[in-house]
């Protein structure tokens, strides 16, 4: 008890590693408050496009007023910019910087045509598609008006309608905040990397000190990884609560099973950062790969916006093994699990998933501290 | 008990020594501030190495590079669950399934809810048992006027349908749906008495009737896909935090108290040494960004893309970068001389790096941005690198071009000063603490 308390106030009083693993989830969920909120929003915005507004397009039947309809009002489709010629609209897409999809043109013969910008927009690609069903279905109303002559067309029901299967709504906004907390509990293992590295011979007086002295191992590292994981799991909570209420974002009201989620995976975590710091690199270098590795894992959890995320889904598909590995990833898809599920079996299971490579990681860690021997000691 | 032997000598000393090493010429600080990382290579391979491929593994969202004038269609994954059976459901399943990637949803609420949260699919469709003889009475009901706009639309049976956020496919398909159903619908009401397979059959005709499309025509010389100037931009994020480290460990050597103390007293002129600090740091940011440019010419990432391009825009756009890496140079000196250590630095360039790049607007499509968020980006390098790597994309050679590539180059400078003034500001006041042997208030 003693080692894990001089543990706990030697971390604690680490004024350099407890401030930046405190600012980590504070700042990182700011940014993404700042950067993502509002993005279900954008996701569902209408899409820029342009129209050559010439005298081909006002001749065509029905057009301009199909293009009106979908331009405005609360079910709007389209943005529209209207461009005197083909060569202005042509110009503005090319060199428009991708804010325009393409643009809209009538040909003399009376032929719409729709020219697509050629940027690719990863996580908003489909918005070429409805451009296309918006005049895809202008052409085929006006086919059925040919092929019925005479017949009134009434205004269409609705056909779909929009139901929510999963326990609260599906929300991208959410998704990158749990991405936030899952690189955020991977940036705390600094506390064991910090803590371990110190107790390593010829890392510190300390570790000199230790690895003369008379105590076991395991009665050195078991203390100090643990006074790690309180500080880390303490550190995780603060950002929790600033979220939650500081931010006001909603977890659908599974902050319980966010804040399980947060226990297991901060010792995963915990156990991450003590295997990196039995590495034989210089203390600057570790905290550097753990920093590295953190990010580099958050990437497959889709830390770095919308094309992340297709990139972590695809490798998920693929690839399930990597997830289990990757304790950001498995944080993220719990995180996820608790808000879509209604029972939490799958949460259960991912976390017994992480526990597994929480003991893995530790074994690992306490390999690497097996007593040494050290002749210039 | 193991035989296994740890390095005699621990990290943080042979720094010490490498910084506080004696010049053996006029150029021994130089030296001394590269071997630091030379020495190290750890320390460049994670800070630079790891987060570049970060950006080498981003562009594997891009697809292949279409050819000349090919349209790419988007084919969402799209999944049916079918409780009908019927004709009019089968139509409408292969309509569908024709128009996407059809992928297998089972239809138990535990299955749907297990799809919606590993985003199986962009839209699922839930067609409820009865629906065809529901949507025929509705049809046909309405076309002999049998009901009025209102007990229409009640009467009318409706698909329960899932649509994902993570994109605007799923939108995209709902819309799909509805175009044929309609098309069925209004088929069914102009002919009430109509068989509901000749129905079906003309709404697939009708349906398939798709705008002509093309696509518009690339500027002389730019490269043919994105990959490249995806990269282009998101090189800053590895140089934010790779330079700004790796900069703060050879300024944090030659500036932490006691060796700054020995180097002032060393017989080399201040300007002098400062200069060749400079000039350390000046080859580590050359390094850095040859090492990041050289990862994104890789083949098999931007490479192949870069072949068809102006080569002279390619240049403008790697010179962009260049010029960029004056900033994370100028926030790992502001860093230093605000006290940070080695093991502060790291967090610093994490955390920054980080905030530049979200704030910037690297990750995140300029269309999926709010209002706030693009203003917010002014304020931030990272917006001013995009811009010159767009800038130097679309370039013509005329100055109405060249004035915005340049003005977002000297706004990048800009930053870069007025950080590294910040840095002096700090370093004065820290100079004149007693830690560091300067004039103290209590010493009046």
């Amino acid at each position: 008890m003693n080692a894990f308390t001089c543990s706990l106030k030697t971390l604690a009083r680490d004024k350099s590693t407890t401030a930046w693993a405190f600012l980590f989830p504070l700042v990182l969920c700011s940014l993404f408050y700042i950067a993502f909120t509002g993005l279900d929003d954008a996701m569902g915005q209408p899409v820029d496009v342009v129209v050559v507004d010439d005298a081909a397009y006002r001749a065509a039947p029905g057009l301009s007023e199909t293009v009106d309809a979908v331009s405005s009002g609360d079910d709007q489709w389209l943005v529209v910019k209207y461009a005197p010629n083909a060569k202005e609209a042509d110009h503005l897409v090319a060199h428009g910087d991708g804010k325009y999809y393409g643009y809209l043109a009538v040909s003399p013969s009376g032929e719409v045509e729709y020219h697509r910008d050629w940027r690719e927009r990863p996580g908003l690609d489909a918005g070429n598609e409805v451009v296309a069903a918006v005049v895809d279905s202008y052409l085929q109303t006006a086919a059925f008006i040919a092929a019925h002559p005479g017949a009134t067309v009434a205004q269409a029901p609705e056909f779909t309608k929009a139901v929510q299967l999963t326990a609260n709504p599906p929300s991208d906004e959410v998704r990158y905040f749990y991405s936030a907390l899952g690189f955020a509990t991977m940036m705390v293992s600094i506390f064991a990397t910090t803590g371990v590295a110190r107790l390593r011979s010829g890392r510190s007086h300390v570790g000199a000190r230790i690895a003369v002295g008379g105590l076991p191992r395991y009665r050195v590292l078991a203390p100090t990884v643990g006074a790690a994981y309180v500080l880390a799991f303490g550190t995780l909570v603060i950002g929790l609560v600033y979220v939650r209420y500081v931010l006001g974002v909603e977890f659908g009201g599974r902050e319980t099973g966010i804040l399980a989620i947060l226990a297991v995976g901060a010792a995963a975590t915990t156990a991450f950062g003590a295997a990196v710091a039995v590495l034989p690199l210089a203390s600057g270098a570790l905290m550097g790969l753990s920093a590295g590795i953190s990010c580099l894992l958050s990437l497959f959890a889709g830390l770095y916006g919308p094309g992340s995320q297709e990139l972590a889904d695809s490798t998920a598909e693929a690839a399930p093994w990597f997830t289990w590995l990757n304790p950001a990833r498995e944080m993220y898809d719990a995180f996820f699990s608790v808000y879509c599920y209604d029972s939490f079996d799958q949460a259960a299971l991912i976390l017994v998933r992480l526990a597994l490579l929480a003991l893995v990681l530790f074994g690992l860690a306490a390999f690497g501290m097996r007593r040494l021997r050290h002749e210039h000691i | 008990m193991n035989t296994f032997k740890t390095s005699p000598a621990p990290a943080p000393v042979q720094r010490a020594r490498a910084a506080d090493r004696t010049p053996k010429s006029a150029w021994g600080v130089f030296r001394a501030g590269l071997k630091l990382l030379v020495r190290r290579p750890a320390l460049p391979l994670i800070h630079l190495g790891l987060l570049g491929l970060i950006g080498l593994m981003m562009m594997a969202q891009f697809g292949s590079v279409p050819a000349k004038g090919e349209i790419k269609e988007i084919k969402p994954e799209v999944a049916i669950i079918d409780h009908d059976g019927s004709q009019l459901s089968k139509a409408l399943r292969t309509y569908l399934e024709d128009h996407g990637m059809p992928v297998h949803v089972g239809s138990s609420k535990r299955d749907l809810q297990d799809a919606a949260a590993k985003s199986a699919a962009a839209y699922i469709a839930v067609i409820p048992a009865g629906y065809q003889a529901g949507f025929e009475e509705a049809a046909r009901g309405e076309g002999i006027g049998h009901k009025d706009s209102a007990a229409r639309a009640q009467a009318m049976p409706q698909l329960e349908t899932v649509v994902m956020l993570a994109s605007d496919q799923g939108r995209y398909m709902d819309q799909l749906a509805n175009t044929y159903l309609r098309q069925t619908w209004a088929q069914l009401v102009a002919d009430p008495d109509a068989d509901l397979g000749a129905a079906l059959t003309q709404a697939r005709q009708l349906s398939d009737l798709r705008v002509k499309q093309s696509m518009v025509e690339r500027p002389a010389g730019e490269a043919d896909g994105e990959r490249f100037r995806y990269y282009l931009g998101f090189v800053a994020y590895p140089l934010t935090a790779g330079i700004c480290v790796l900069s703060g460990l050879i300024f944090h050597a030659f500036f932490s108290g006691g060796v700054r103390r020995r180097n002032l007293a060393a017989p080399v002129p201040p300007a002098r040494m400062s200069l060749q600090i400079a000039c350390a740091t000046a080859v580590l940011c050359v390094a850095g960004w040859i090492w990041v440019t050289l990862l994104g010419f890789a083949p098999w990432a931007g490479g192949a893309e870069v072949a068809g391009a102006s080569p002279g825009r390619f240049a403008l756009g790697l010179a962009a970068s260049l010029v960029y890496t004056l900033v994370p140079l100028s926030l790992g000196y502001l860093g230093v001389s605000l006290g940070l250590g080695p093991n502060g630095l790291n967090g610093y360039g994490t955390i920054l790096s980080l905030a530049l790049a979200f704030l910037g607007g690297l990750f995140t499509a300029d269309v999926a941005s709010s209002d706030f968020m693009r203003t917010l980006g002014l304020f931030m390098p990272t917006h001013w690198h995009l811009v010159a790597v767009r800038q130097a994309e679309t370039m013509t050679g005329t100055w109405a071009s060249v004035g915005p590539y340049l003005g977002a180059l000297a706004i990048e400078v800009l930053f870069a000063a007025v950080l590294a003034a910040a840095g002096l500001l700090a370093t004065r006041v820290r100079m004149q603490t007693a830690e560091a042997g300067g004039l103290t208030f209590d010493e009046d």
